[in-house]
């Protein structure tokens, strides 16, 4: 997974919060303007491999590029489903001090990893929920089956 | 978290495309941005109101930098692609520069080309030097004069070699914080006589 796979996951709170420290402790400038909307989710089907759209998704996108004081640069995206723009830059900055091994990028993985540990947390929730709605097909109307 | 420039905010875009259709309708009339403190010359507020990432923008005088490219999203082709020309009218056009004029079915297809020039006045008085112009046509109620700073010549020669209505193109002048519409439609007479 991605560092913004993570970061999605993680507290919305917790890396708004992240992303203004950064900001204050580097310079940030957007490469494209922040925007929210709907994008058309591409899909394939899986028989004839025929390109299809699934439906719309919101989709927040941004890019920047931050600078730390000894005028290092690093460039940062992120698009993520949602519809807030600001969610998008605040992983954005996030990923690129990440990228660029700038001072706080070991928060940023902090913060990922509760990001993961959220996705494990999904999984084995769905991994049970599974388990404990299992249908055996194989075993449906074997015991009323009307006799002639 | 970030700080962008309010040329690049929906609500400063919306005030400046009024504007613009305000000067466009009335050629020679100049919209003034100044006010609004947009972090950015007239050129890029044009280009910013008008242009999505759908618009073919081409760069013939380097005036952008690489990060107004990326702000403006737009597609970046070559001249004779562009709907949206963007260049410095300081300099002379290259050479038999190719731009789209549309055709007599589909004029809307000319290119609007934006030129970066040092000044512009309504009354040939503001501006020291340069060059006096007078236009007539729709929108104009007789005639009205026009001064322009840094504009080369063989841009206008250019405008009356394309333009050929309903096909043309139609130039926006723009200087730092002002630009002035000049469609197809007007017609623009150099006065010599009258050289600032």
């Amino acid at each position: 997974m991605t560092l913004c796979a993570d970061l999605i996951l993680a507290d919305p709170q917790a890396v708004a919060a992240l992303a203004e420290r950064l900001s204050a402790l580097h310079r940030v400038e957007a490469t494209s303007v922040p925007r929210a909307g709907l994008a058309l989710l591409a899909h394939r089907d899986a028989v004839a491999g025929q390109p299809f759209h699934l439906g719309e998704i919101p989709l927040a996108t941004a890019s920047v590029i931050v600078t730390n004081h000894d005028g290092h640069q690093a460039a940062g995206g992120a698009a993520v489903i949602d519809d807030r723009n600001d969610r998008a830059t605040a992983i954005a900055i996030c990923d690129a001090v990440q990228r660029g091994n700038l001072e706080g990028s070991a928060e940023v993985i902090a913060l990922a990893q509760s990001g993961v540990a959220e996705r494990q947390r999904r999984e084995a929730e769905r991994r049970d929920v599974r388990e404990r709605t299992r249908v055996n097909f194989a075993e449906l109307g074997q015991d009323d089956e009307v006799k002639p | 978290m970030i700080t962008l420039a309010p040329v690049w905010t929906e609500s400063s875009q919306q005030v400046i495309y009024r504007r613009l259709i305000a000067a466009l309708s009335r050629p020679g009339t100049i919209a003034d941005f100044h006010d609004l403190n947009l972090g950015a010359t007239a050129s890029i507020a044009v280009l910013a109101s008008l242009c999505d990432d759908s618009s073919m923008v081409a760069d013939i005088g380097q005036v952008l930098t690489e990060r107004d490219r990326g702000l403006l999203n737009a597609q970046f082709v070559s001249a004779d692609h562009a709907a949206f020309v963007v260049g410095d009218g300081r300099n002379a056009p290259f050479q038999n520069p190719t731009l789209r004029v549309g055709t007599e079915s589909d004029p809307e297809g000319g290119a609007t080309v934006i030129l970066y020039i040092a000044a512009i006045s309504p009354d040939d008085h503001a501006i020291t030097e340069g060059d006096s112009y007078r236009l007539s046509g729709p929108g104009i109620a007789g005639t009205r004069s026009l001064g322009i700073k840094g504009l080369d010549p063989a841009w206008i020669t250019l405008r009356q070699r394309l333009c050929d209505y309903p096909r043309g193109i139609d130039l926006i002048l723009a200087t730092e914080h002002q630009c002035v519409c000049l469609p197809r439609t007007t017609s623009i007479t150099s006065q010599p006589s009258r050289k600032l």
